[in-house]
């Protein structure tokens, strides 16, 4: 019998090869992908987005730990096609037009993978309508925005407003991040949260979708 | 007193005749393009200006009739960051691109772009960085000598009865790595290929005592050892939150290369102090920098986390003087009234100001959507509030 805790060990600890094999040998003795997810896969992506947010941890450990989910992941989730309840909520995420800063934005966007939500990474440099058209497209429960630079951060209004003008900003929560971002801007500029770190963002995703 | 002499009391920890001001000293002391120019009409002061030191972050040095004119105390000499930039860069529709002498593919689009960003990373194809530096290496400083000869040349002059800062050519060693290798890779590898990473880092930090040995050559050649006060390192070793790499790996890894370099420094030139720029919550590291022999800390980013400047002044100000921290460039500077700008730097004063040991610059470099107003409102308050 897979000890699963060795999953949850090895994405903790970053170690792909072994959160590779320990998923395998569970897949093999038949455990629910969902179980292993929910059990396992999550807790450890919260313990680590927790010690980063204490400073226990650090831009290379959670890069290490997002690769071995993501190893896990891949594993676990062509088995579960077509099971709606696997995810938390479908979140498409970018840095905004005029900005190519992404680490940050690809550190969230692993947490919020790793802690079950569906993720529609579009990368750098996105404008209002590709962000607009990605959250038609995939009924994007949150749209979450990055900006580093406080030239490119004015932007993020634009896309709110844009999201106005298409008539779907009551569909969609807006979530922003960066590093000259602050709460008092994000209300200024009418977003539904703000998050400092990528740990705190996945907890307000979680409010958000649950609102 | 002059500026000379305004900065030497400063950096020994005593107060002069007034907080002494640094403009275009440094690479992260300077102002971008569009904020000088509009800053600099509305006064009616010359808007010319040098060869662009820094393209990359789009910075520019004031003509000397106008740093005078803005009372700067500081005046640079050091290589060009992008090595003979105007002849190297091409343009195609609106958009600017060069390769500088690292193999990196930068790229500015003129509608859009306030800084030129990085396309490219000469090892990022490679599985690993030790497998990347068997087909690449880092560029020999030698082979740049004699064009960094010919800038610090022109430089040279404006030394004057100036505080001389003798600049980096270069980003950090950490900086340089990522460049190098690509962002998430690098950090990666940390893990994943010490050894490659401890290579890199070293080849950088040779490149650098190169560089170093160089330019303080050319001090010595032409007798000017004691216009320069000031040299000045950097790298950029954290996030808003905490370290960006661990700070025992920084420990083991980093620290140890820069107290090499500031032993160099040291050695050529007993009498400089050892500047460093590092953004982000540092406060752990700053007792192991200290103890590799930094003397003055840049930018004193003090929004960061556990960065405040009372408590850093009281901890560390008998050791570190604090080169910065002057006004916050994420918010106030940019965002702010200029009625907040002033009160900003009104209170900051009250705190660093004391016992000297503090040289007057904002966070970082003067961003391009600062307002003109914003901009005199701190140039205002530092003049009248500023003196002892």
């Amino acid at each position: 019998m897979t000890d699963l805790n060795l999953l949850y060990d090895a994405i903790l600890n970053g170690k792909l090869e072994q959160s590779v094999e320990v998923t395998n040998q569970a897949v093999a003795e038949g455990i629910e992908p969902q179980e292993i997810i929910n059990g396992y896969m999550i807790k450890a992506m919260e313990e680590i987005g927790l010690r980063f947010q204490n400073g226990e941890a650090f831009v290379p450990n959670l890069l290490m730990a997002a690769r071995a989910m993501k190893g896990s992941l891949d594993i676990l989730r062509p088995l579960m096609k077509g099971a709606n309840s696997v995810s938390m909520g479908k979140v498409v995420i970018g840095t905004v037009k005029g900005d190519l800063h992404d680490i940050g934005k690809n550190l969230v966007a692993s947490m919020l993978e790793g802690c079950g939500f569906e993720v529609i990474n579009l990368g750098v440099d996105i404008s209002s309508e590709k962000f607009i058209e990605a959250a038609k497209e995939h009924k994007a429960d949150i749209i979450c925005m990055s900006a580093l630079l406080t030239t490119t951060m004015n932007y993020m209004k634009e896309v709110i407003d844009a999201l106005e003008a298409a008539g779907v900003r009551k569909d969609v929560k807006v979530m922003i991040g960066g590093a000259p971002v602050t709460d008092a801007f994000a209300q200024q500029i009418g977003a539904d949260g703000y998050s400092e770190n990528a740990n705190g963002a996945v907890a307000l995703a979680r409010k958000l979708v649950a609102e | 007193m002059n500026s000379r002499e305004r900065v030497i009391k400063a950096i020994n920890h005593q107060e002069a005749d007034r907080v002494p001001y640094d403009l275009s000293g440094t690479t992260v002391t300077g102002i971008c393009k569009g904020a000088f120019l509009n800053a600099m009409k509305e006064r009616g002061l010359s808007t010319d200006y040098e060869k662009e030191v820094d393209p990359i972050s789009q910075i520019v040095t004031p003509v000397e009739e106008t740093l005078v004119a803005l009372k700067s105390d500081t005046r640079r000499l050091g290589a060009r960051r992008v090595i003979n930039y105007e002849q190297i860069r091409t343009k195609e529709g609106s958009v600017w691109s060069l390769v500088d002498h690292w193999d990196c593919l930068w790229k500015l689009d003129e509608t859009k772009d306030l800084y030129y960003n990085q396309f490219t990373h000469p090892l990022e194809q490679y599985d690993s960085i030790t497998e990347g530096l068997k087909h690449w290496s880092v560029p020999k400083w030698s082979n740049y000598v004699e064009q960094m000869r010919a800038d610090i040349a022109e430089q040279a002059p404006a030394l004057g009865d100036y505080c001389g800062i003798a600049d980096r050519n270069c980003a950090g060693l950490t900086e340089m790595s990522l460049r190098i290798r690509g962002y998430e890779k690098w950090y990666m590898d940390i893990f994943m290929d010490p050894a490659g990473v401890e290579q890199l880092l070293e080849d950088v930090t040779q490149h650098k005592l190169d560089y170093w040995a160089s330019l303080f050559d050319w001090i010595e050649e032409q007798g000017l050892q004691d216009k320069i006060q000031v040299v000045s390192e950097c790298d950029d070793l954290g996030t808003q939150k905490s370290t960006l790499i661990s700070p025992d790996d920084l420990r083991k890894m980093v620290i140890p290369r820069f107290k090499r370099i500031w032993e160099y420094t040291k050695k050529r030139m007993p009498h400089i102090k050892n500047f460093m720029h590092t953004c982000g919550a540092v406060r752990p590291i700053l007792p192991d920098l200290i103890e590799a022999g930094l003397d003055i800390y840049n930018p004193v980013q003090f929004t960061a986390h556990d960065m405040d400047l009372k408590g850093l002044k009281r901890d560390f100000g008998k050791d570190l003087v604090f080169w910065g921290g002057g006004i916050d460039t994420q918010s106030t500077l940019c965002k702010g009234t200029p009625e907040e700008v002033s009160d900003e730097v009104k209170r900051i004063l009250d705190i660093m100001a004391p016992g000297g040991g503090f040289v007057f610059a904002p966070v970082h470099n003067v961003q391009d959507d600062v307002s003109a107003a914003n901009f005199w409102a701190m140039w205002d308050t530092l003049m009248e509030y500023g003196k002892y």
